[in-house]
């Protein structure tokens, strides 16, 4: 019989309730919580104010420096999703981390000072695989250590591309994860992109206009289910399918009829041996882009078929931003967590129905509702597109 | 399931572009390492670079004409690879990409940054930020050459190159995809180029390797450079030996072969002495092509892996990158390629003569 892969262990921190614990975050989330707020970029030195979801510093009892912010939440992730599976050093456990910008916020305030090569430093931190180096040095990870880049859905892969390790016998434990956070390079280039909304993100409304940046990083605890029956851990869900598809067509723009990530959907199902109607919960990439909310449409009926109408989806990136290389664990997550307490969170902001955008985004306030298995969707530049399947054990 | 062959190559580097240019090279001993000129502030420095290449020629797209190096490089390399295996289009529906990288396109990041400060926020170029992303390249090579498959972009260092191909091999024997091009690429750049130098890493270079994997069952019309029949990756943080020696038996395990079956390593000259104590022996030849081409981290690895292939192919060992070549049996059929990197991760690769 083949194999199973359980997530055992959860660990985010997110704008939302950043360090009061994962009870206080989904709370928060299923009520709607927006924390999203005007603020100028990290380092830029510039009058303009973004929509963004930071997470704010000051709120962990000790003094942080801000420069080591990206470290010091992939660590917190890291170690609370840990602790949380309560694991034992005997297993082999491999990382698999997913990152959009790694860690150029090092390089990026070296550019930014104009500190070039002049100056003639070398910090280590600046390569882009730094994060997991450190964490499979600092935490004595045996197995395999991989980072992932697929833009927004690498979170999404991180998680995929660890549960194939386990299948594949190299490893009987995987922390898998993604990590991004603010920085001036991604704000100002989706700038440029025009892509970033001047209100409120509201993912598949007629008037949605953009995107919101956050932050954040997460990490959930993979493994086989044969060591997790045996030491009895607690069982958020179970790992059913993955599969990542590319759509081939143009380097920032999705394919205008979903392509690929239809094509992802249904190899996630395939594997899963699930049919369409069997899914209970959406958790969509919904970014608040014309074009995003509109693609992912298409290809989740185009996958899913007349069995699409019958399915809640939300977006929780109305609530917490795009964080990027984060997001895709965050909603995997999120798709747990409705698993285990049967709220699906919202879509807020959502005022006015698109006539294209027809299905049904859960408006404004959260779901009671039995979810057995639940899908998450990611999708990003370079044709990128990502699907996860979970299911109740 | 099958062996898992490789179909196909595709160097470019700094000696010479496509097998037979790179080939040539390494048997006349020709080096690519010379005073540097993409970089002014390095003018007197030595490296590696990519000499001037007609990309309109190969890649004739209008689309690709501005992106950054990075991407030209992983494009032509594939095009390589592909040309090479000669695979027909229908075979192309179920392919996966996976490239492998260390720095992606500093050059872009850099000018991008550089036009923020003086020029401001609206002045920034929307082309130098969609192709700093790290997966820039993966996407402009999928877009080109239309792969709907899996197409994944790892980050890391030397040893990178390698866990590519596990990736790759790991998604055919799961049946995700049929076959897999595996690609690592990288391009000069002033800030890395200063840093390495004054850790005492150089001559430094770019280019890129590419490698056609796919299963002996589905190849058709080609015969094989060879098999991949081990493969592993360790990491132990606190052991690096320890790693390695673990990598080196369960890949021999993989291979089904001993010790005394491999005929030859490719390792940086400093892994010999590692090498020489886990497989028990200190006659054993160890080669690599960093002497010509200077190191281009994950990118280099690639290319031993390309070099073993072809003399495992042609049957001939060029002694311009192999030591100790009078241990060499009379025909080569077992290769192993190590990597390690300070973290403590170790990887081997084992390439055998197909049948």
């Amino acid at each position: 019989m083949r194999e199973r892969v359980c997530v055992t262990g959860i660990g985010m921190i997110t704008p939302i309730k950043p360090f009061q614990g994962m009870d206080e975050f989904w709370n928060a989330l299923c009520s709607g919580e927006d924390v999203i707020k005007k603020m100028k970029p990290p380092m830029l030195k510039h009058d303009k104010e973004w929509l963004m979801a930071s997470i704010d510093l000051s709120d962990f009892p000790n003094p942080v420096n801000p420069e080591d912010k990206l470290q010091f939440l992939v660590e917190k992730a890291f170690t609370m999703a840990r602790d949380d599976a309560h694991l034992q050093g005997d297993q082999t456990t491999g990382l698999s981390l997913g990152t959009v910008l790694g860690n150029v916020l090092c390089k990026e305030k070296r550019l930014m000072e104009q500190k070039t090569y002049h100056r003639g430093y070398c910090l280590e931190k600046e390569s882009l695989s730094y994060i997991t180096s450190h964490l499979v040095s600092k935490y004595k990870v045996n197995g395999p250590g991989i980072t992932v880049s697929t833009a927004c859905a690498s979170g999404t892969d991180a998680i995929g591309v660890a549960a194939r390790k386990i299948l594949a016998g190299k490893a009987d434990c995987m922390i898998a994860g993604g990590v991004d956070v603010l920085s001036d390079f991604a704000i100002t280039g989706f700038h440029a992109f025009q892509a970033i909304t001047e209100e409120k993100v509201r993912p598949f409304d007629k008037n949605r206009s953009g995107l919101a940046f956050g932050e954040g990083a997460a990490f959930v605890v993979l493994e086989s289910e044969r060591c997790a029956v045996q030491r009895k851990a607690k069982i958020y869900g179970s790992f059913l399918g993955y599969a990542s598809r590319a759509d081939a067509h143009h380097m920032t723009g999705p394919h205008k009829e979903g392509r690929g990530l239809a094509h992802a959907i249904t190899q996630a199902l395939l594997q899963a041996n699930l049919k369409p109607d069997e899914i209970d919960y959406i958790n969509a990439h919904g970014t608040g882009t014309v074009y995003n909310d509109l693609m992912e449409t298409k290809a989740i009926k185009k996958a899913l078929g007349n069995a699409a109408y019958d399915i809640p989806i939300s977006s929780t990136k109305s609530m917490l931003g795009h964080s990027f290389g984060a997001a895709g664990v965050i909603e995997a997550i999120c798709c747990l967590l409705s698993m285990n307490t049967g709220t699906i969170p919202p879509t807020i902001n959502f005022q006015e129905r698109d006539p294209a955008c027809d299905l049904d985004y859960v408006p404004n306030v959260a779901r009671k509702h039995r979810v057995k298995v639940a899908l998450s969707l990611s999708a990003g530049f370079g044709g990128q597109n990502s699907a996860l399947v979970f299911g109740e054990l | 399931m099958g062996r898992l062959v490789l179909t196909g190559i595709g160097p470019l580097t700094p000696i010479g572009m496509g097998k037979k240019q790179f080939w040539d090279a390494i048997l006349n001993g020709f080096s690519g390492i010379r005073k540097i000129t993409k970089l002014p502030a390095f003018s007197e420095c030595y490296g590696g670079e990519i000499g001037d290449i007609n990309f309109d020629e190969y890649i004739p797209d209008k689309r690709f004409r501005r992106t950054a190096d990075i991407s030209r490089y992983t494009m032509l390399a594939v095009k390589l690879a592909i040309d090479d295996a000669n695979p027909d289009s229908s075979s192309l529906e179920n392919l996966g990409i996976i490239v492998s990288l260390t720095h992606g396109a500093l050059n872009y990041t850099q000018s991008y940054h550089r036009l923020l400060i003086t020029e401001g926020v609206e002045s920034v170029s929307p082309i130098f930020f969609c192709d700093s992303i790290l997966n820039a390249s993966a996407g402009n090579t999928s877009i080109c050459f239309g792969v709907h498959g899996p197409v994944h972009t790892l980050i890391g260092g030397k040893t990178i190159a390698t866990k590519a191909i596990l990736r790759a091999a790991q998604m055919i024997r799961a049946g995700a995809i049929d076959k897999s091009i595996i690609v690592s690429a990288d391009e000069l750049n002033e800030l890395s180029f200063s840093c390495y130098s004054r850790l005492g890493l150089s001559p430094l270079s770019e280019g890129a390797g590419a490698l056609f994997l796919e299963n002996e069952h589905t190849m058709k019309g080609v015969f094989p450079y060879c098999y991949l029949s081990g493969i592993a990756s360790r990491s132990n943080p606190s052991d690096l030996s320890l790693a390695f020696h673990t990598t080196m038996e369960k890949s021999l395990e993989m291979a089904n072969l001993k010790t005394s079956d491999i005929d030859l390593v490719m390792a940086e000259p400093s892994l010999s002495d590692m090498i020489g104590r886990c497989l028990n022996t200190g006659n054993i030849p160890v080669g690599s092509i960093a002497s010509l081409t200077g190191s281009a981290f994950s990118v280099t690895t690639m290319w031993d892996i390309i070099v073993s292939a072809l003399i495992i192919k042609y049957g001939i060992a060029p002694s311009s990158i192999i030591s100790k070549r009078e241990k060499l049996p009379d025909e080569i059929r077992n290769i192993m390629i190590c990597v390690t990197e300070r973290e403590g991760v170790a990887s081997t690769v084992i390439l055998s003569k197909y049948p």
